[in-house]
């Protein structure tokens, strides 16, 4: 088998959970260490079973944490059972954090992880439950002098936090300086809160929009001039605006082509 | 997917050709062959071969390999509809974390393999014949076989399975900072992955670099 050449083995591997190819051909030379570089490197555990993810935890992470990359993980119970994990992923880029919006107990499950997560994190999407705007005011930096997450160049908050208090514009104006920030998908139940985040993200380039402005509100002149506001305010290196009332789906860039 | 005017082969009668293997074996190919095998087709619409009594060289492939891919060919003849094609590379749909299926293979396909076994080496060498014909199917069946051999098994059964060689001694995994540390023995003494495996129960397998 070994002059089989790897792109063969690639082959074979699509027809292997991705867990399985690493449990079975991690450390068994330095050949296959370099096929399985990309498998190490992105984790969606996403329907992924119990005995997936018990290998997961159990062997591939203690070995080889540091070379992921990219990691989804989906509802309260794995965000909760996960937790111990997270500090074996110190190189972590990519993190998605989502749930079902009746899955109200990951609130608490997201805050955990947005406080550890890995400071050169490039790229943060929460989505699909409710976000605490505490949860927001974290990732953007809250009071601290610098942002949290410096490298940041990607975030997605598509949660709502329709049922608390609106965050005051004291707080807003507190916000870092995002300069690396390229790309911003965000669901605000408030739309004149946009004004608020836009100022710290001076070179933004794509900015994904969602409000719970509906039609009946757009005869509402004040939303209507909060929105031409918005629009007025909006970086002059912006590239690319989308905006939609109700909320934006889970993949903002289907809805965007 | 591939339609069917792209199926549709440029060179004209004869439907008939020869090919010889690079053990010297000759082979009658027709029309089962030709449509399967990308490859043979891409060779008569590139070269002007008029005349059918001349061998195409396939100097990749055993005889015995060609000859079981020629065998695959007919027996699928009529199927080269559902051939699985590379068209779901182009299937933004699909989820890219999950596998392919790998238990649907036919019967026949089942016992069609059978005949390559991992000990002696020739189920690689038919993956790779079907690789170089570009069967697609042919390729799918082998590629299969080996994932169902490997799923659920650890690295060292897979190791002992294929017979996979050590990095040797110094280098690779078995560098110092990439050796296993035992703690099992309560030292910190550094193992090579050779020695690892050497503790265990099970025997290890033969070193190939030996």
């Amino acid at each position: 088998m070994e002059h089989l050449p790897d792109e063969l083995w690639v082959l074979i591997f699509r027809y292997l959970h991705r867990i399985d190819i690493l449990h079975s051909f991690s450390q068994l030379s330095s050949r296959f260490q370099q096929i399985l570089q990309s498998y190490y490197e992105n984790m969606n555990l996403i329907n992924v079973s119990y005995r997936h993810y018990k290998i997961l935890c159990e062997q591939i992470l203690p070995l080889h944490g540091s070379q992921v990359r990219s990691l989804i993980l989906h509802n309260s119970l794995q965000l909760n059972k996960f937790k111990e994990h997270i500090k074996q992923l110190p190189h972590l880029q990519y993190l998605k954090l989502t749930s079902d919006y009746d899955d109200e107990d990951s609130i608490h499950e997201i805050e955990y992880y947005v406080d550890r997560l890995p400071q050169y994190l490039t790229d943060l999407h929460i989505d699909g439950c409710f976000v605490l705007s505490s949860i927001l005011m974290k990732v953007l930096g809250g009071k601290a002098e610098v942002p949290e997450f410096p490298s940041l160049t990607n975030l997605t908050v598509l949660g709502s936090y329709a049922f608390e208090q609106p965050i005051s514009q004291s707080d807003w104006h507190c916000l870092c300086m995002h300069r690396n920030l390229k790309t911003l998908k965000i669901h605000l139940t408030i739309l004149e809160d946009i004004f608020c985040i836009l100022p710290s993200m001076p070179n933004l380039e794509e900015l994904y929009l969602s409000s719970l402005l509906n039609v009946i509100e757009f005869e509402d002149e004040k939303k209507m001039n909060g929105f031409r506001t918005v629009a007025r305010s909006i970086s002059s290196k912006l590239l690319k605006f989308h905006f939609e009332t109700g909320r934006l789906h889970q993949e903002p860039n289907d809805s965007c082509r | 997917m591939a339609t069917n005017v792209e199926e549709t082969y440029l060179y004209s009668s004869p439907t008939t050709f020869k090919v010889s293997s690079k053990d010297g074996e000759i082979f009658d190919i027709d029309d089962s062959f030709i449509n399967q095998s990308k490859t043979i087709k891409n060779m008569l619409n590139v070269l002007d071969i008029a005349d059918n009594h001349m061998p195409i060289p396939l100097q990749n492939i055993k005889g015995t390999m060609l000859n079981a891919a020629i065998v695959f060919c007919k027996y699928h003849k009529n199927d080269l509809l559902s051939i699985p094609d590379d068209e779901d590379e182009d299937d933004f749909e699909r989820d890219a974390y999950e596998p392919r299926r790998s238990d649907d293979i036919s019967e026949w396909d089942k016992e069609f393999i059978k005949q390559f076994t991992v000990e002696e080496g020739t189920l690689f060498d038919i993956i790779m014949a079907a690789n170089y014909l570009d069967i697609k199917a042919l390729l799918a069946v082998g590629c299969k076989t080996i994932a169902n051999m490997v799923r659920g098994k650890n690295s060292d059964q897979v190791r002992q399975m294929f017979n996979i060689s050590y990095d040797p001694p110094g280098e690779g995994l078995n560098t110092p900072r990439n050796s296993v540390t035992s703690k099992e023995s309560g030292d910190n003494q550094l193992l090579t992955t050779q020695e690892k495996e050497s503790r265990c129960k099970t025997p290890s397998p033969e070193l190939m670099y030996d």
